[in-house]
């Protein structure tokens, strides 16, 4: 499958390019194919959506952006990952260290499992700041009081005493992203970021995210099953299948006029709700 | 509430003989090394409220002075021997693989010995005092640790806060000691709670052996096998430091019990 071309985009240069990414699980000691010649380029300021049904490879995909998958189940991961020009498949896991969170930052689904449960949201938006940037942990406090502030987190100088059990649903997502963006990342990759939200606390993250990526002019590669969040906040969209890409187009080509019948059947999904 | 009754009681008990050890010096109303050969063995009295053993000393200050060595060596096996172990168990549980084999083999020959005869031997081989105590205890406690420890990052490893953290850029060390060492600090401090307990029973075992304290030390493993000898004619000689031990590590057992239960809702459902 060909790589998305950019319609739209101001520089022609993408930030994030994955060739050919193949990952092999092993499985009962079989190898199983989890990704199979996936590629997509993700350009600047642009948002990238992958969308599929559950074990289409959409999380694998990302997590193998941010090379974190296990070996143990991991076999092999075979393409090329290359994130502004530097081919992260050729660095060891120390030298992705410094680019995990402070060049590519991660959100998760579930904001109750992904924040440490015995640490207040001070400690962990600190502990993040202060592992990428040289600051004082006075300066990394008033940072993490600001960026709790830019995702809209009431009361923020209050709630960073909190612990995660403390806070709403919406407030954790908000802290997530708030860790997630504390080191401004180039890319901010988000899996599911809103399925475990309910729909009106869904619209409040998904404008926040909208804001935020124009704000700081970053480019996010959005996972969804859902096709109505990803019609939202997508500028280019990829199908994904079984661990194939099935197709990729301009949300507004695939939403109107989509090739494949798959990408036809979970369309005709969302208009029959 | 019955429950944190007993806590209570523990952490008063264990208060008292710390203090009573801590300031032993002071408060103790005779010198623990101060014979009084005429008045050997003689019963409890106003003076002497736990009266006096075989060489004529005041047991009361024995016990004050042998509360040093109980506990000293009981919090600093502890340590000691919880330092290596939750390091050990941290290593092994995270990274999985060969140092993980090696290590719990390890544990499982070590965990194969009676952990006495095995201390005992030790002692007998590096020579009994003291430190080569507190070595030999070391080399058995820190196995328990390590096999808790283990067992529960293998537990919260998985959990998806320390993916979270992998994917923010942090360093293995930094996600052992600071996101993954808290979240597993309950079952610990309850096992260090319980073990203080087995070393102290473990010391007063080797110095009533003969393979601690050197001899004449007030300790009261050693004191209680000097009452052996005239447990006849003069029992209150072991008595007294039979009940330390046993009030100390009774204490220490209601405390354990207590922060179990605080710490692990499974087990306060009744």
């Amino acid at each position: 499958m060909t790589p998305t071309t950019p319609e739209k985009t101001d520089t022609p240069t993408p930030i994030l390019v994955v060739k050919d990414l193949n990952v092999v699980f092993r499985v009962k000691h079989h190898a199983v194919p989890i990704i199979k010649n996936i590629s997509f380029n993700l350009f600047p300021k642009q948002t990238l959506g992958i969308v599929g049904e559950s074990g289409s490879g959409k999380s694998v995909t990302a997590l193998s952006v941010m090379k974190l998958i296990d070996t143990p189940p991991l076999l092999h991961m075979t393409g090329q990952i290359l994130f502004q020009g530097r081919d992260l498949m050729t660095l060891s896991n120390r030298q992705m260290q410094p680019l995990r969170g402070k060049e590519l930052g991660f959100i998760f689904q579930e904001p109750m499992t992904a924040l440490n449960p015995v640490l207040t949201i001070k400690d962990q938006l600190v502990e993040m700041i202060r592992n990428h940037l040289k600051v004082t942990r006075r300066e990394a406090v008033d940072r993490a009081v600001s960026l709790l502030t830019e995702v809209g987190m009431p009361n923020p100088g209050q709630r960073m005493r909190n612990y995660p059990h403390q806070l709403s649903g919406g407030m954790r997502q908000r802290a997530m992203i708030a860790m997630a963006l504390s080191c401004n990342p180039k890319v901010l990759i988000a899996d599911e970021p809103t399925t475990a939200l309910d729909v009106t606390i869904q619209a409040q993250v998904l404008e926040l995210f909208r804001t935020l990526q124009e704000e700081r002019q970053m480019s996010l590669l959005f996972i969804s099953h859902d096709l109505r969040v990803i019609a939202e906040i997508a500028d280019q969209v990829m199908v994904m299948r079984d661990g194939k890409n099935i197709e990729s187009a301009n949300v507004d080509r695939l939403f109107h006029s989509p090739i494949r019948a798959y990408t036809r059947e979970l369309l005709g999904l969302i208009r029959y709700q | 509430m019955f429950q944190s009754k007993w806590t209570y009681i523990g952490a008063v008990i264990i208060a008292v003989f710390a203090l009573a050890a801590i300031f032993a010096p002071w408060l103790a109303p005779y010198n623990p090394y101060d014979m009084r050969l005429a008045e050997q063995l003689s019963l409890p009295t106003l003076e002497h409220f736990m009266g006096q053993d075989a060489n004529g000393v005041d047991i009361f200050s024995r016990l004050m002075h042998g509360a040093r060595i109980s506990l000293s060596v009981g919090v600093i096996v502890v340590l000691i021997s919880g330092t290596i172990g939750i390091t050990m168990g941290l290593v092994s549980g995270y990274y999985g693989g060969w140092p993980d084999t090696i290590l719990m083999r390890l544990v499982d020959i070590l965990m194969a010995f009676p952990g006495l005869l095995l201390a005992i031997a030790l002692v007998s081989v590096l020579g009994p005092n003291i430190l080569n105590v507190v070595i030999a205890l070391t080399v058995l406690g820190w196995v328990s640790f390590a096999r808790l420890v283990r067992g529960q990052v293998l537990s919260v490893k998985e959990r998806e806060y320390i993916q979270a953290a992998r994917t923010s850029g942090q360093s293995d060390a930094r996600i052992m000691v600071v996101h993954i060492f808290p979240n597993i600090l309950s079952p610990v401090i309850v096992q260090a709670t319980f073990s203080v307990a087995g070393v102290i029973i473990a010391e007063s075992s080797l110095s009533f052996l003969g393979l601690g304290a050197p001899p004449g030390t007030p300790s009261w493993g050693a004191m209680l096998s000097e009452g052996k000898q005239v447990i006849l004619e003069a029992p209150h000689v072991s008595i007294f430091p039979g009940l330390a031990i046993m009030l100390v590590v009774m204490a220490f057992n209601f405390l354990g019990d207590g922060l179990r239960d605080r710490f692990d809702p499974k087990s306060t459902i009744n």
